[in-house]
């Protein structure tokens, strides 16, 4: 028992270790978000923000809906239609039932 | 690959800068001699072939830790997809046979994650062929252009240089080296098909 568990722990310490390793520029990132404009700089890119500032997002948000808009008028048709044809590629290819491979030509 | 390649890179450039990153961490657990990442000019071993000097450039180290981070995640969803396929009779089987845990891994899990392991081969090695956004967001081309990869220097050469002609000759060079990865992969998995 003690072994089985010595070794769970073990590999749990090094998990860990690992997910912290990997959440540190997702640390960065998060922390400047809510940075002002003046308190980013090198200097201090590791401390917590003094000020709680949202108005990055704000600012974000407010120039990113109408790219956001355009990105979903782009990205649902070439989506649908890039996966219309390659289903109708599938004609090509041996397997798959007929119905699975010209279901988006009918 | 969730994340941005751009931004990926501006925080990776901060993290791995070398007076104000990660390198605190390692002064504070008593490292003196601090890497100094992206920044450094060093090539090791360097060899002389005409005007080249052939070896690994240290400053690529940081940008390969950065374009590590950033796709194996998407390799371990890849993996987790495989995982989850296999189902827990194989395994049990295996060990009512007598196999011991590592065969289990070895010898019935590895073999079924192989065409997994295949397309992600494929996969991250045709991004990383063409990769630009990262390199140019976090070094550019880099001092002595230690960090020059193809789609940085594509992208100087047409755009920075004006030399467009020049700039296409290199894009229909990194259309080859893909090509020359993915075009063995299809005609396998087209044999595959066949059989």
């Amino acid at each position: 028992m003690s072994l089985e568990r010595f070794n769970r722990s073990l590999l749990y310490g090094v998990l860990i270790v690992l997910a912290i390793l990997y959440l540190v520029p997702i640390y960065v990132m998060l922390i400047t978000s809510v940075k002002g404009l003046q308190e980013i700089t090198l200097d201090q890119m590791w401390a917590l923000p003094k000020h709680f500032n949202l108005g990055g997002y704000q600012e974000a948000f407010k120039k990113l809906i109408p790219n956001l808009t355009n990105s979903f008028l782009l990205a649902i048709p070439a989506t649908l239609l890039s996966a219309c044809s390659d289903r109708s590629m599938g004609i090509f290819y041996p397997n798959g039932s007929l119905k699975a491979r010209t279901s988006c030509l009918r | 690959m969730a994340l941005s390649f751009v931004v990926t890179g501006v925080v990776w450039q901060w993290i791995l800068n070398p007076t104000t990153g990660i390198n605190l961490l390692l002064k504070s657990l008593g490292m003196t001699n601090v890497p100094s990442w992206f920044v450094s000019t060093e090539i090791v071993p360097k060899i002389h072939l005409g005007q080249i000097d052939f070896g690994l450039p240290l400053a690529i180290i940081a940008v390969a830790i950065a374009a590590i981070w950033q796709m194996s995640g998407f390799a371990m969803a890849m993996y987790l997809a495989g995982l989850r396929g296999i189902s827990e009779d194989l395994r049990e089987a295996a060990r009512v046979d007598g196999a011991t845990e590592w065969q289990v891994l070895l010898k019935v899990i590895l073999p079924q994650l192989k065409p997994i392991t295949m397309s992600l081969i494929i996969i991250l090695a045709h991004i990383s062929l063409k990769i630009f956004d990262l390199v140019y967001a976090m070094t550019g081309p880099g001092a002595m252009f230690v960090t020059d990869v193809p789609g940085v220097y594509m992208f100087e050469t047409t755009f920075r240089g004006n030399h467009y002609a020049q700039g296409a000759g290199i894009a229909m060079i990194m259309l080859l080296l893909v090509s020359l990865l993915i075009v063995p992969y299809l005609i396998f998995n087209m044999r595959k098909g066949e059989e």
